[in-house]
Order: C-alpha cells, then sequence, then structure tokens
C-alpha cells in the first residue's frame, strides 16, 4: 500500500434533511487541516455521484425509507472500509420512523401519503394523484435504521450531533485509535 | 435487632449501614452511586427495573431491594455488570418510541441520562418494536404519553401511597403491560398537578408532561447537561 | 434518433439534497417534458396530528437541515393561528426576527466563500420579515 495515500471519505444523505452533513462543516476552522488530511470522494461535497475508487470510511446520515436509499446504502457497506452511522436518523430511523407508529393506522404509510397530496387542508394537487412516476423510488412499508439494513462498524449519535464529537471521532478513527466516546461528549439530542 | 450500625464493601470500599438499610441506602449515604430507574426518593422500592443490579455476596440482586448485610461484598461498576444495565438501557429504549430530538423531556430525563452514563453508544442488534400508542391530553395541566413510558411504575406508587389516590396503575400482561389511567381518559381521573405523581422528576421520562412547561430551559442549563446522572450521589465522597 | 430518450439528472445538486430532474426526448429529439421528482417523501403532515401543539416547531426543525429556523418559525406561526394569537409581544417578535437574521447568515454568508451557493427549501429565507408579522 503506498504510504502517502491519503484516506479517502465518501458521504451520503439518505432519508436525512442535511442537517448532518451540515453538522460536518460546524467542525469549523479544523476543518481546513481535515482536508488537508483525507480526501473526499462520493459526496454532495464533492458532488461526486458515484464512487471513483474504494474509500476507508463512509459516512451516512439518514435512514432509510425507499428502495434507493437501500441500493446507495448497500452501495456504501460495499465500497467503504468502515461505515459511519451519524445521526439520530441512520442509527434509529429519526423522526421520519414516526411514520411506523401512528396511532390508529393499520396502513401508516398510506396515510401519510394520502395526507401529504390528497386529504391535506391546503393541498393544491390537479391530478388528484399520489405521484406515481417511475422515476420516484419506491417507498419502503417502513423507515428502518441503516444498521437492519448493513452492517454499521461506529454511530455518532446526536441530532445533529455536534462538530466537535464529529471532529473527534473521525480523527481518532483515522489515527486508529478511536476507542468510544467520553461520558460527556455525546448527545442524543 | 440492637440497631447496631455494621459495615459491608462495595467494590471494595467499606460502607456502613444500618440494619434494615438496603444496600443502594446504604450506597447513597456513603456516596457510591448504584444506576438506578424505578427507585425514587420517597416511594417504596420496587425493584423492577433491574438496573441497579449488583453482585452480592457473588449473587445478581436488585440494590434497591436487598438489605445489607455485615461483610457483604458487593460489585457495583464492574465492565460486567455495566454491560448487563446497558443492555436493559437499550431494551427500554426499543421497547417504547424514544425520540429524544423531540422530546421536551431531553436533557431532564433518567432514562438518556442512564443511557449517557452507560456509554450506549454502539450500533445494535435488537430490533424497534416502534409500538403505536395513544397520546392523552385531555386533562387541561397534565398530558399522557405512554410512547416515552419505561413501566418503571413510579406514578404508580407516587398516587397511591403519596397522594392516596390510585390514578395511575399497571394494565396487561408480559411486554404488554403498561401504565394505564384509573377511567377513560386523564381528564375524568382526580389526578391534579399537584400530585406527587404529577410532581417534576416523579416521571424519570418525558411521559407524564406538566403543560405549559414543555422547552422551558435552554440546553446547557438542563439537569444532566450539568453533570451525569448520580454525579449529586458521587459527589458526597468526593467533598 | 428513432428512439425517443429519457435525461435523468440525479440527484439535483443546487438544491437540498433530494431531487430529481428526468427530461422526455421525442423522436425528433425535442423535449416532449421535463419533470422535477422530490424522491424524498417522509410524511410529517401526517405523523405531526395527534402531538402535542408545542413540540410541532420542534418536530418540524427536522423537516430540513439547512433551513430548520424558517421550518420552526412557519410552525410557531401556525401553533400562533391556533391558538388565536393575533398580536405577538414584542420580544418574541424581535427574537423571531433574529434568528431568521442568524439562519439567513448561517445558510448564505458562510458558505458563499467556499463552495457555489445551494439553496434550500425554505425560498422565504430572503424575506425575514414574513415570519414574523402578526396574523
Amino acid at each position: 500500500m503506498n504510504e502517502t495515500r491519503k484516506p479517502r471519505v465518501a458521504t451520503v444523505s439518505l432519508a436525512g434533511c442535511f442537517g448532518c452533513h451540515m453538522a460536518i462543516l460546524d467542525i469549523d476552522e479544523r476543518l481546513v487541516g481535515l482536508m488537508q488530511a483525507v480526501e473526499f470522494d462520493r459526496s454532495p461535497l464533492t458532488d461526486l455521484k458515484t464512487f471513483t475508487r474504494r474509500c476507508d470510511i463512509g459516512i451516512i446520515e439518514g435512514g432509510c425509507c425507499n428502495e434507493e436509499n437501500v441500493h446507495v446504502l448497500q452501495d456504501f457497506r460495499r465500497n467503504c472500509d468502515v461505515l459511519i452511522a451519524l445521526g439520530q436518523c441512520a442509527i434509529m430511523g429519526g423522526l421520519p420512523a414516526m411514520r411506523n407508529a401512528i396511532m390508529q393506522s393499520d396502513a401508516p404509510l398510506r396515510e401519510c401519503l394520502e395526507e401529504a397530496y390528497i386529504t391535506g387542508a391546503y393541498i393544491r394537487n390537479t391530478t388528484h394523484q399520489i405521484p406515481n412516476d417511475p422515476a420516484l423510488p419506491l417507498l419502503l412499508d417502513r423507515v428502518y435504521p441503516c444498521s437492519e439494513v448493513v452492517e454499521i462498524d461506529y454511530q455518532i449519535p446526536g441530532c445533529a450531533p455536534g462538530g466537535d464529537i464529529i471532529f473527534e471521532t473521525l480523527s481518532s478513527i483515522l489515527a486508529g485509535r478511536f476507542h468510544g466516546f467520553s461520558r460527556d461528549s455525546f448527545k442524543f439530542d | 435487632m440492637s440497631g447496631t450500625g455494621f459495615s459491608f464493601t462495595i467494590d471494595g470500599v467499606a460502607v456502613a449501614a444500618e440494619p434494615g438499610q438496603t444496600i443502594m441506602e446504604a450506597a447513597d449515604a456513603a456516596g457510591l452511586y448504584i444506576p438506578r430507574l424505578c427507585d425514587h426518593e420517597g416511594l417504596r422500592h420496587q425493584g423492577g427495573c433491574r438496573v441497579c443490579t449488583v453482585k452480592a455476596g457473588g449473587r445478581s440482586v436488585s440494590a434497591c431491594t436487598q438489605p445489607a448485610a455485615p461483610d457483604l461484598v458487593v460489585e457495583n461498576e464492574t465492565p460486567h455488570l455495566n454491560k448487563l444495565r446497558r443492555d436493559l438501557v437499550e431494551m427500554l429504549f426499543h421497547e417504547g418510541n424514544h425520540l429524544c430530538p423531540i422530546c421536551e423531556a431531553s436533557g431532564n430525563c433518567e432514562l438518556q441520562a442512564m443511557a449517557y452514563r452507560l456509554d450506549m453508544t454502539a450500533p445494535t442488534r435488537f430490533p424497534y418494536l416502534q409500538p403505536s400508542r395513544t397520546l392523552d391530553a385531555s386533562h387541561p395541566d397534565i398530558a399522557l404519553d405512554t410512547n416515552r413510558c419505561i413501566s418503571c411504575g413510579r406514578c404508580i406508587r407516587a398516587s397511591q401511597d403519596v397522594d392516596r389516590k390510585g390514578v395511575f396503575g399497571y394494565v396487561g400482561r408480559g411486554i404488554h403491560r403498561r401504565v394505564a389511567v384509573n377511567a377513560d381518559d386523564l381528564a375524568s381521573t382526580d389526578a391534579s398537578i399537584e400530585d406527587a405523581a404529577i410532581a417534576a422528576g416523579t416521571c424519570p421520562v418525558g411521559c407524564i408532561i406538566r403543560k405549559r412547561h414543555g422547552f422551558a430551559t435552554p440546553i446547557g442549563e438542563r439537569i444532566f447537561d450539568k453533570g451525569p446522572i448520580g454525579h449529586d450521589i458521587e459527589d458526597k465522597r468526593r467533598e | 434518433m428513432a428512439e425517443p430518450r429519457l435525461i435523468e439528472i440525479s440527484p439535483v445538486t443546487r438544491v437540498e439534497g433530494h431531487g430529481k430532474v428526468t427530461i422526455h426526448l421525442d423522436a425528433q429529439n425535442r423535449v416532449e417534458e421535463a419533470r422535477l421528482h422530490i424522491v424524498e417523501f417522509r410524511g410529517f403532515e401526517r405523523f405531526i396530528r395527534g402531538r402535542l401543539l408545542w413540540e410541532v416547531p420542534v418536530i418540524v426543525q427536522r423537516l430540513c437541515g439547512i433551513c430548520p429556523v424558517s421550518h420552526h418559525l412557519a410552525a410557531a406561526k401556525a401553533m400562533d393561528m391556533i391558538c388565536g394569537v393575533d398580536v405577538l409581544p414584542p420580544t418574541a417578535e424581535k427574537m423571531r426576527r433574529l434568528m431568521h437574521y442568524g439562519q439567513v447568515m448561517q445558510s448564505h454568508g458562510c458558505t458563499s466563500s467556499t463552495s457555489p451557493r445551494r439553496t434550500c427549501c425554505s425560498a422565504s429565507a430572503r424575506r425575514p420579515s414574513s415570519a414574523t408579522s402578526s396574523r
């Protein structure tokens, strides 16, 4: 292996809100050093839509709510040595998973779609249909945490995680000395 | 019993105790924190959550109900016990719908603080049950969101023993056992905001909600922003 | 070029995350139809129903991590309407205004020097007054 090769990092947002990617920017000025130490591959930060090479670290934001999310996540597992679930959505489904447990509903997904596109009080949908274009990825019955789809190596909790914990975790994983978080460093909210 | 004190050890530290004291009571007085969720000051002990499980003389017992005994050797902060406790707390997170980001109890929540204390940050293999439970906001001052209930029974004991009302009780069995009120909804009960069962701190999570108090404390000033759960007890020992 | 063709642009990178454009070309290579797809569906519209009123501004923040404040303030306005609040106290109004200016700075000022500007789902970010008008 080439000694001088920079570790490669890929990131993606699945059923997330991009808040965790924004939280990566909260690393602030330390980002400059980190950018010199690593190379970003597939990521919204580089606009690369496919993997150009195998990556060392894959950072996942968001859970899986449609088939495309699952395929992308599987692609990340295949192409990354280490997968990090970043934020509560990737870890446990997060807020979108609220639709899995809507009270008094046997078909929560259908109710969500109908509320959003047909029955909602302020909807102006001239087609009176739930969007069904073939280009749209098929929605899953539930929102799944990433760890129920592929093996996840590390998770960074938070909604969104703070810049400090992202920086500390990334740098210690890159240095090969990650041994868990300190008790007061992580939060679930 | 003559009422004479004796001593025993917790993790090798000598702890003084009175006859009739539980392991946890003696530990609290000595400034040694044993994690607990269902035990609360002023309420009778239940021994239900098992988070306070310790090894006493080699046997696993709940520290909140097990009486201390002379020369008893108790193990508390061991990797093995903390792993057991973490699994219990993790299962509680998986059993209900615990969404910390939107919960007004976040930062004041004992379940969340216990997860922090027990380092619950590794990917888990338990399934999320995601039960579908209703929220009862019928009462003018109180709301009940059983999605967040961990069945600790603290509100039940407070309502029975302190308020003498019995507003809360368990219904169902096994995994279906849940906390319910003794009427169709909370508004039809005689629950009042002044009850000990409703008091801030009785419910360890965000299940019993005192209306018009939510999100009032900014992040950074909430109870467990100031230190991990149990630090008030551990500080006694440092002084 | 006898076959009709489909050009797919996915994801659309100048908006927050989850968009896709498909352009349908006919046999003469002329654009027949262009469609913008929002591929992410989460269902906030439905699952905030049955939740407590004061939780909703916190829930809808998670619609978008780039403009959470806009969603927070929009929900706060909706809550005002539900409660029949016609006039905000001056402190609340100033606080909301300040929050929104902060959001505009964070979302636009900080990133413009290093990367091409992305827009997010809140088009109203340019008009902070809209979020604070008392309804």
